[in-house]
């Protein structure tokens, strides 16, 4: 008897403990699937970070699960593949690539997973929105509008250095977005009345080739591309190398040498998209949350180059200038 | 079921969990309350602050840039410089375009964050009344409703006027994107919502973007009976507004309360199994304690029971024990007593009965069956009578205070002789039946009647032989008397017949002659009395008188041994009941033993005295004899003791007193002191026919 007693109340014991501990448990994190291509986008998921935290988020209570993969289609694809299979809450892309990848993922597995792009460039001339107010489907985002910005970085490029005569433009073809940015940019032209000439980079830039189109008097403006993304520093060293300014879109590529650079940074892109990432945890639907553009959106220059370069610049025009530093992080 | 919820193992067990459960029931309770008045007036503060800042944010945000365009706008003389409005871009993030307006709205100057710098483009304000607005009124400021731009972004038109004159303006497309994100996008609690109204009443931003750009006709409430708190944005004539459900304001509350009921639950788990094993635990050994009591009732004798604790229980266990076998003990005694009373009940040859208070009788022995054969149905005052209607004279049944009752009373019985019945009532204490309230014993003492009679004519006899020489003598005088007259007498008729008769000593003679024979008479008539065998003969009688008689019956004897009697009798005694001649045998035997008593005192002195008492009269009888020595007086009136020398008593003398005084409801009592002499004192009662 005394035993069965004190086997009963052992047993009492330990089920109530268990019981306070599963009481006590937290729930479950929400998680936030994130898939990106190269490791410089991770600065994105820096900027997600301090997003939510500024919302009021404590990042104990999420769960992120990140892919990284490299810049080729397949490693992207597999990545994504798991992402959709691990069930996630909300899924971060930070690119058009990766988005358009996991559009075509999902749609293949039928696995509709509320979806957050940061920074692409053309959303809806991809297909992956169908208007920025009402977006439809299962993606919402962040566009960089760096599209668009194409004519207005060649602006402020002309406006900046006055004594370029002519504008190369760095595409690539077989990227859509690189090639209506290409568009966008030569309509541009036509109305601020400077010549441009359009550069095709593929897997790789031939610099030979540039240097051969090269002239006095010109500048370089990349435009949407992760080909041309991936090759930053080749580029930045080109310039250097040849004295000629580049117009970029991003600080690091300012930083790597680029003379100006006119974009929203990738940071800034996840602090802004922690909004709308915010809004799908908290239950709304990706097609009621309108895509946005860039609060944010800042023009670099490079100190370093610029006095490398030894160019003039319009003295107005700096006031609208975020100086950096070669390979140093933002200036003063 | 109701017999087993009544157990003390249910009760045991409901005790426990009600233990258990109650305090932790009541704690939460009290908790409950007290928590959701301070979480409800904690959130309501909460909420207000969070407004109040979110709005004061945006205030400032907005007044900040106004008076960065009046600055501007003030500026007449650099509005030429494009620096200054790329100062400005740069330094408000939220502006998308800045522009320079002529009174007509042309665009004079235009500096855009996205766009080109394209002065020909569209019409920058498809409002003009805004502009004649701003002039005609001469504000320091002014501003549209919410736009949309190509891309579906929301904005307003800021503008101030650039100089006095009003004659230009200064325009900025402020972007609300970031505004409405960041208030759509706060984190908010639960079902919570923070949402911002233009001036037009339509929701700008709302953490439900379904909800975007409605009217706020009070319908978009999520829970009416949560709190509203609003803050204006009086910059913009806007309000920010945040709702939040009762609910969710005491989320927490409710949190805390799951959380701890099912704390509590599993306490009460945990609580009720200790309740459960304590339960069984103290109720087991009551629980066999129960069970072996039901077998002791059953009337089958549990083995004794193990005793397994050190604690009350094991105590009570070896007390049920001792119990049990003292109760064993007890029952086998009882038992046999109950054998020894029913074969001395059965066997006894009184009669028994039991009576109940209405006179019927409850039970009877054999020996009463027998002697009134099966009539167990008739009141017990004619048990030995039809003829009786009533209770008897002294039947305490009748009376208010129960005595016992002690009376004789006689039956003839079938063979028409005459029986005596002693016939007792004794009150009953304890009775096995209601109503139950005496025990009458019925004695057949008609032999032992005849025995006392016998011995009292025993013990006349022996009186009488001891009196035998002293009447002779006393009978002896007045014959010798007699003789000598009656010789004397012839003698003279023989020799002067004629003198004799004519000096009348003729007639001397005779009547000295009569005189003694009628002494004669008289004493034998006396003794004859005394001798007379007689039944008991109740009549009323004087005490005096038979003391006298019984005096004159012993007055040889006194005579004889010289002693002088003195006799002292009160006034006024009461006449008795009883039996003259018994009483008198008693006075005989007092006073035979007083003179035998005094038989070697030189002045031999005996006092009786006679007065009246309350019971009746009392007869006391003294000496001066020798004494009674005191171990002789227990057994004083016991038959055939004595402490004479042979031949001179039997030893029934005062065992015979005393049975006769006895029956006579009287009482008999010694009083000696050895060498000073004895008194016995007899009290008999006064007649029932006198009154006091």
């Amino acid at each position: 008897m005394k035993k069965i007693g004190l086997f009963l109340i052992v047993v009492a014991f330990l089920l109530s403990l268990y019981f306070i501990t599963v009481i006590f448990e937290d729930d479950d994190p929400m998680t936030i699937g994130v898939l990106y291509s190269s490791d410089n986008r991770v600065d994105k998921l820096d900027g997600l970070k301090t997003g939510l935290v500024d919302l009021g988020y404590d990042l104990d209570s999420l769960k992120f699960t990140a892919f990284e993969s490299e810049e080729t289609p397949e490693g992207l694809e597999e990545n994504a593949k798991r992402l959709v299979e691990n069930e996630v809450d909300v899924i971060t892309s930070f690119g058009g690539i990766e988005t358009q990848v996991l559009a075509k993922v999902m749609e293949e597995k039928n696995q509709m997973i509320p979806t957050v792009f940061i920074g692409m460039a053309a959303p809806k001339e991809i297909g992956i929105i169908s208007d920025f107010r009402h977006p439809e489907g299962v993606f919402t985002g962040l566009s960089n509008h760096h599209m668009h910005l194409s004519a207005k970085r060649l602006e402020l490029f002309i406006d900046m250095v006055p004594d370029v005569e002519r504008m190369i433009l760095l595409y690539s073809e077989d990227i859509d977005i690189s090639r209506h940015s290409l568009q966008v940019a030569k309509e541009a032209a036509q109305f601020l009345g400077i010549s441009v000439q359009p550069f095709h980079v593929g897997e790789s830039l031939d610099f030979n080739a540039l240097e051969d189109e090269l002239k006095p008097g010109d500048g370089i403006m990349t435009l949407p591309s992760f080909r041309i993304e991936g090759q930053t520093d080749q580029i930045a060293d080109f310039s250097l190398y040849q004295g000629v300014p580049v117009m970029g879109m991003y600080d690091y590529e300012v930083e790597s040498g680029f003379l100006l650079g006119y974009g929203s940074s990738f940071y800034e892109q996840g602090v802004q998209a922690a909004r709308q990432v915010s809004l799908l945890l908290q239950g709304n639907e990706p097609s009621d949350i309108p895509v946005e553009l860039p609060d944010q959106i800042s023009f670099y220059m490079n100190e370093t180059t610029k006095k490398k370069l030894d160019v003039d610049m319009d003295k107005n025009m700096l006031k609208l200038v975020e100086p950096l530093h070669m390979n140093g992080g933002q200036g003063g | 079921m109701k017999q087993k919820l009544h157990s003390i193992r249910y009760k045991v067990l409901l005790f426990g969990l009600i233990m258990s459960s109650i305090p932790l029931v009541l704690i939460s309770g009290y908790y409950l309350l007290v928590m959701s008045s301070q979480v409800e007036d904690t959130a309501a503060q909460s909420q207000k602050l969070r407004v109040e800042s979110v709005a004061s944010s945006i205030s400032d945000h907005v007044n900040h840039i106004f008076e960065r365009m009046e600055i501007v706008g003030n500026s007449v003389a650099t509005l030429e410089d494009t620096g200054v409005y790329y100062d400005l871009l740069n330094q408000q993030e939220s502006i998308d375009e800045i522009v320079l307006l002529n009174d007509t709205g042309d665009v004079l100057r235009r500096v855009s964050r996205f766009n080109l710098n394209d002065t020909n483009a569209e019409p920058w304000l498809d409002d003009q009344s805004l502009l004649n607005e701003l002039k005609g009124d001469q504000i320091d400021h002014i501003f549209s409703g919410v736009k949309f731009n190509e891309y579906g972004q929301p904005y307003v038109h800021l503008l101030v006027p650039v100089s006095e004159d009003f004659a230009n303006a200064l325009g900025v497309k402020l972007h609300l994107q970031k505004l409405i994100g960041d208030v759509s996008s706060h984190y908010l609690d639960g079902d919570s919502v923070m949402y911002l109204r233009d001036q037009d009443e339509r929701i700008i931003a709302h953490q439900d973007y379904s909800k975007l750009w409605q009217i706020d006709d009070g319908q978009l409430s999520s829970d009416n009976t949560g709190i509203i708190t609003t803050a204006p944005i009086e910059e913009l004539n806007w309000e920010l507004a945040m709702e939040q459900p009762r609910s969710d304001m005491l989320s927490p509350v409710y949190g805390m309360l799951t959380r701890g009921g099912l704390v509590a639950a599993a306490m009460i788990l945990f609580g009720s199994v200790i309740s459960i094993y304590a339960g069984l635990y103290f109720v087991k050994p009551i629980e066999k304690l129960q069970s072996g009591m039901r077998y002791v009732k059953t009337g089958y004798w549990p083995d004794e029971m193990p005793v397994e604790r050190r604690d009350e229980f094991g105590e009570l266990t070896r007390a049920f024990n001792e119990m049990n076998k003292e109760i064993q003990q007890k029952e086998r005694s009882l038992e046999q007593e109950k054998e020894r009373l029913s074969i001395v009940v059965n066997s006894m040859e009184a009669g028994l009965a039991v009576i109940r208070k209405d006179y019927s009788i409850a039970w009877m022995n054999p020996t009463l069956k027998g002697w009134i054969g099966e009539r167990s149905e008739v009141p017990c005052f004619q048990m030995f009578s039809d003829h009786n209607d009533s209770p008897c004279y002294s039947c305490p049944l009748s009376e208010t205070t129960f005595e016992k009752m002690d009376e004789t009373l006689t039956k003839t019985d079938e063979n028409g002789e005459q029986r005596i019945y002693r016939h007792r009532v004794f009150p009953l204490q304890h009775t096995l039946e209601e109503g139950e309230e005496a025990l009458v014993v019925m004695e057949d003492i008609t032999e032992e009647k005849r025995l006392e009679e016998k011995l009292i004519q025993t013990d006349k006899l022996s009186a009488l032989g001891r009196m035998a020489s002293s009447f002779a003598h006393e009978v002896n005088n007045p014959l010798a008397s007699v003789q000598v007259y009656a010789e004397d007498l012839t003698d003279r008729l023989e020799e002067d017949r004629e003198e004799l008769l004519d000096s009348g000593d003729m007639d001397h003679y005779l009547h000295v002659i009569r005189k003694n024979i009628h002494r004669c008479k008289e004493i034998t008539a006396n003794l004859l009395n005394f001798s007379r065998q007689s039944s008991w003969k109740i009549t009323t009688f004087s005490v005096e008188d038979v003391m006298n008689e019984s005096l004159m019956l012993m007055e040889h004897n006194l005579k004889k041994h010289g002693i002088k009697v003195t006799v002292k009798v009160g006034d006024h005694l009461p006449p008795l009941d009883g039996d003259p001649l018994k009483t008198s045998q008693v006075f005989v035997n007092l006073l035979q033993n007083a003179i035998d008593a005094m038989s070697d005192q030189a002045d031999p002195q005996m006092m009786i005295f006679m007065e009246k008492v309350t019971e009746g009269v009392a007869i006391s009888v003294k000496d001066n004899g020798s004494g009674i020595p005191e171990e002789y007086i227990p057994k004083l009136f016991d038959p055939f003791f004595t402490s004479k020398p042979t031949g001179q008593g039997t030893g029934l003398g005062l065992s015979v007193c005393y049975g006769i005084v006895e029956q006579m409801n009287g009482t008999l009592e010694v009083d000696s002191e050895q060498g000073k002499g004895t008194t016995f004192k007899v009290v008999l009662p006064k007649s029932r026919s006198i009154n006091d």
